[in-house]
């Protein structure tokens, strides 16, 4: 990139131009690229219900928007090599008092991230969890689950439940 | 609807702990054991249909229980109400007391009385 743009410095008005737009082309189009694939996914209100102790995968009705088309079957498999960052949050009812909730980010089937929070009183939780993590741009894939030690409903309102996903640098 | 597959083998096994004697697992198509480390042999199938169902009929009929228990005592406070405290039968002030230790907080689920630390101020 650097070398192109002295060489555009050197060859004269015609070039000058180049000077200018290039880099900044070359700059919308690295900042375009530079996060890609990404994904965001919710419920579209839809409701999921979660049996007691059992660590369940989270279905995702709706794609907002899912650059490369990596998303499907609530799984995402991005066929780009590199780190990315995963954000997964959720709302609960039907909560049991000190009741443990987990929100879990797997990969490859396994868990990869995990936080738990204790569930005070019966009204409503919310919990969220955030990895970053390495994908073969292959065979790597990340799913979305929870586990709660009682019986829950997964709330679907579109703002309190969904699950992204972005790269964040390449290999 | 979410299946009781927990519950089921809680009741096969009461002392197990999930999580660390078994896990469960639903990858979309419903829960299934994923990991079992219990010394007795996983239960198959039929055995967990049956506990479940099991469990489920007991769980009805603790709570028929529990109904009809609150409904004795309510009924029993309901007979002391314009009496004066020294004409009050024993089982009168026992549903009165039931009743002021529930509305603390005092009564558990399963209708024993909570940890002093749950309901009493320090």
């Amino acid at each position: 990139m650097t070398t192109n743009h002295h060489t555009a410095i050197a060859t004269g008005a015609a070039a000058n131009a180049a000077v200018i737009n290039s880099p900044l082309e070359e700059l919308d189009a690295a900042f375009a690229a530079a996060n890609k694939p990404q994904f965001l996914a919710h419920k579209n209100g839809a409701t999921q219900a979660i049996s007691a102790a059992t660590d369940t995968k989270i279905t995702w009705t709706t794609e907002v928007f899912d650059t490369n088309g990596y998303f499907a079957s609530s799984r995402f498999t991005p066929l780009v090599a590199g780190t990315y960052q995963f954000n997964l949050t959720f709302r609960t009812d039907g909560n049991t008092d000190q009741s443990r909730i987990y929100a879990r980010i797997y990969k490859n089937g396994a868990e990869s991230a995990s936080k738990v929070l204790s569930a005070s009183g019966t009204i409503l939780q919310s919990n969220s969890v955030n990895c970053i993590a390495v994908a073969n741009g292959s065979t790597d894939y990340f799913e979305a689950y929870i586990y709660a030690d009682n019986a829950v409903t997964l709330n679907g309102t579109v703002t309190q439940t969904y699950f992204s996903g972005f790269k964040i640098a390449g290999v | 609807m979410a299946r009781n597959l927990a519950q089921a083998i809680m009741y096969l096994f009461p002392d197990a702990a999930p999580q660390i004697d078994f896990s469960l697992r639903d990858d979309g198509e419903g829960p299934y054991i994923d990991i079992w480390n219990l010394p007795d042999p996983q239960p198959d199938e039929a055995t967990l249909a049956q506990a479940e169902a099991d469990y489920l009929a007991a769980a009805i009929a603790a709570e028929q229980a529990r109904q009809q228990l609150r409904d004795q005592i309510k009924t029993l406070a309901q007979s002391a109400v314009g009496e004066t405290l020294d004409n009050l039968t024993q089982a009168q002030l026992k549903s009165l007391v039931a009743i002021l230790l529930w509305k603390a907080g005092a009564v558990a689920n399963d209708l024993t009385i909570n940890p002093l630390s749950d309901w009493v101020r320090e």
